[in-house]
């Protein structure tokens, strides 16, 4: 058999069970054969599970180690690894679990898994320097509502329609255990890294609409259009306020108006 | 020029190392966990690097795979490699995929001449990519090809000699196969090609009832010991460093299976080290 052949037929076992490989392996005992190519295929299956056990903590924590193990078990039987590194290979285990489980608790463990993803995701993103409030008291009054804004590469948005984040919190020992799975009206989420802490805190409903609309290219004068306020001084008044905050916790690398 | 004793990066020990400096003469990192973007891992790579002298250990070369070779994977090392600077880059022999799938895992090969030419083919490509000689690390296996035509040491022998690569003589991985397959272990110390062995690896194993199982999640174990003292004899007193993986410890733990090796060493080898 070529060294090709070997190859696949030894993966096809391991993924698939197939037994072809075992005529190509030494041993006059076939379940003594079996036991031996055993060793890789129990190390494949428990070696994804203990990386996405580490990518994946507060999901282990609410389904319990035990059924962690069965339901990631068979999340990676499913999923044949594609990615060079596994660190990559939880990328499908969010939308995986929102149609493997089922109910508030299914439903929020899913949720839990994107929110998790999302932190693992802006744990090592790219750096970039952070620009200070200060940055724009050079920029001239007739140039703001031109100006555009360039975010954090480690910055990541979620919607989330259950109390999944408590139950992050409970998993890292922050805040007691929530008394039950509960879904909520969807509510979103910002999570990003300031040097090198993680950080994540919920968006109220006006700073959403300013911050999708800057995320999406828009101007501040269109940022400001978003904030439904009586006169358009109030607009831009509450909107110079989240622009600040968005400097002070390092969301925002860059800024321009282009002519 | 990388000499003496060292231990595996993890960051479990990242500040610890910055903050109490232990006594090591290098560090050994997994590359893989420095191809990031950015964040923690990169930031603690370049201060540690400011302090020790650093070599790179990977797991995704898939040297022995029939797969297209990994020119994405290729050029980020590379690009690591010019940061680090490190005093040498190593893999494993063994193979990790194929079909454009990933089994993670340090797969053995067959030690068929077909083997030895692709393996040495390979290897040659990386390094005239890399622009240096690569070290190849021995793996644990715990199956025998019936195809094999030549035994794992004289398959490496071979490998050096045509690929022109270097050697990490893992003295664990040596142990469990040796068992696992019931050779000599210290026959195939006694082969490897002395000139080349340019590190050595020492770690732990478990019991999976009769097999020995490379798990690097316990401390050295005796029979691992005695090995590496045979090699220091044989080899001279080759840089050497402790490799765990799993059930990490707190640094000194390490630090005292470092200095078992110092003294193991010294007792062995009391020539000048390389």
């Amino acid at each position: 058999m070529k060294l090709s052949q070997l190859q696949a037929a030894f993966q096809a076992h391991i993924l698939r069970g197939d037994l072809g490989i075992a005529e190509q392996i030494e041993g006059d005992v076939q379940v003594a054969k079996l036991l031996r190519l055993g060793v890789y295929t129990t190390a494949y299956t428990a070696r994804l599970v203990e990386v996405l056990g580490v990518s994946f903590p507060a999901v282990q924590v609410a389904l319990g180690t035990r059924r962690f193990s069965e339901q990631i078990g068979a999340f990676v039987r499913r999923h044949p690894s594609r990615v060079r590194s596994a660190r990559a290979y939880g990328e499908a285990l969010p939308q995986w679990l929102a149609s493997a489980l089922d109910g508030p608790r299914g439903r929020g463990i899913a949720d839990l898994a994107r929110f998790e993803w999302a932190v693992a995701g802006a744990f090592d993103a790219a750096d970039q320097v952070a620009l200070a409030p200060r940055s724009l008291a050079g920029v001239p009054p007739a140039q703001w509502p031109n100006l555009r804004f360039a975010f954090s590469p480690t910055l990541r948005r979620l919607s989330i329609g259950s109390n999944a984040v408590a139950w992050w919190r409970f998993a890292g020992a922050e805040q007691p255990r929530p008394c039950r799975w509960r879904e909520t009206l969807p509510q979103q989420w910002l999570v990003w890294r300031q040097a090198l802490a993680v950080r994540y805190r919920r968006l109220s409903r006006i700073e959403t609409q300013a911050l999708d609309a800057a995320l999406a290219g828009g101007s501040f004068g269109q940022l400001c259009g978003q904030i439904d306020t009586p006169t358009a001084a109030q607009a831009a008044a509450q909107a110079a306020t989240l622009l600040h905050g968005w400097f002070s916790e390092g969301l925002i690398v860059g800024a321009a108006a282009p002519e | 020029m990388i000499q003496g004793f060292g231990l595996g990066l993890r960051p479990q020990h990242y500040t610890e190392v910055l903050q109490s400096r232990p006594d090591l003469d290098w560090l050994e990192i997994i590359s893989e966990n420095y191809l990031v973007a950015g964040g923690k891992p990169r930031y603690f790579l370049d201060r540690i690097r400011e302090r020790y002298p650093l070599v790179m250990h990977g797991v995704s070369l898939s040297i022995g795979s029939t797969a297209p070779l990994d020119f994405v994977y290729l050029s980020e090392l590379k690009a690591l490699a010019q940061r680090v600077r490190p005093g040498w880059i190593s893999d494993h022999l063994c193979w990790t995929g194929v079909d454009g799938l990933n089994l993670h895992d340090l797969m053995p090969l067959p030690y068929t001449v077909e083997a030895l030419r692709h393996v040495a083919s390979r290897i040659g490509q990386i390094q005239d990519f890399l622009q240096q000689r690569i070290v190849i690390e021995n793996v644990s296996s715990y199956i025998t090809y019936r195809s094999s035509e030549m035994t794992e040491w004289e398959f490496i022998a071979a490998l050096t000699a045509e690929a022109d690569c270097d050697v990490l003589l893992d003295v664990n991985n040596v142990y469990v196969s040796s068992i696992n397959h019931g050779f000599d272990a210290l026959q195939f110390l006694d082969s490897m090609p002395a000139s080349r062995v340019r590190q050595i690896h020492l770690a732990g194993h478990s019991h999976q009832g009769a097999v020995l199982i490379d798990t690097h999640d316990t401390a050295v174990a005796p029979p691992v010991w005695a090995l590496y003292r045979h090699a220091v004899q044989r080899l001279g007193a080759v840089p050497t460093m402790i490799e765990r993986d799993g059930n990490i410890p707190a640094l000194p733990q390490l630090m005292a299976e470092v200095q078992r090796a110092r003294e193991a060493a010294a007792s062995c080898a009391p020539q000048a080290q390389r």
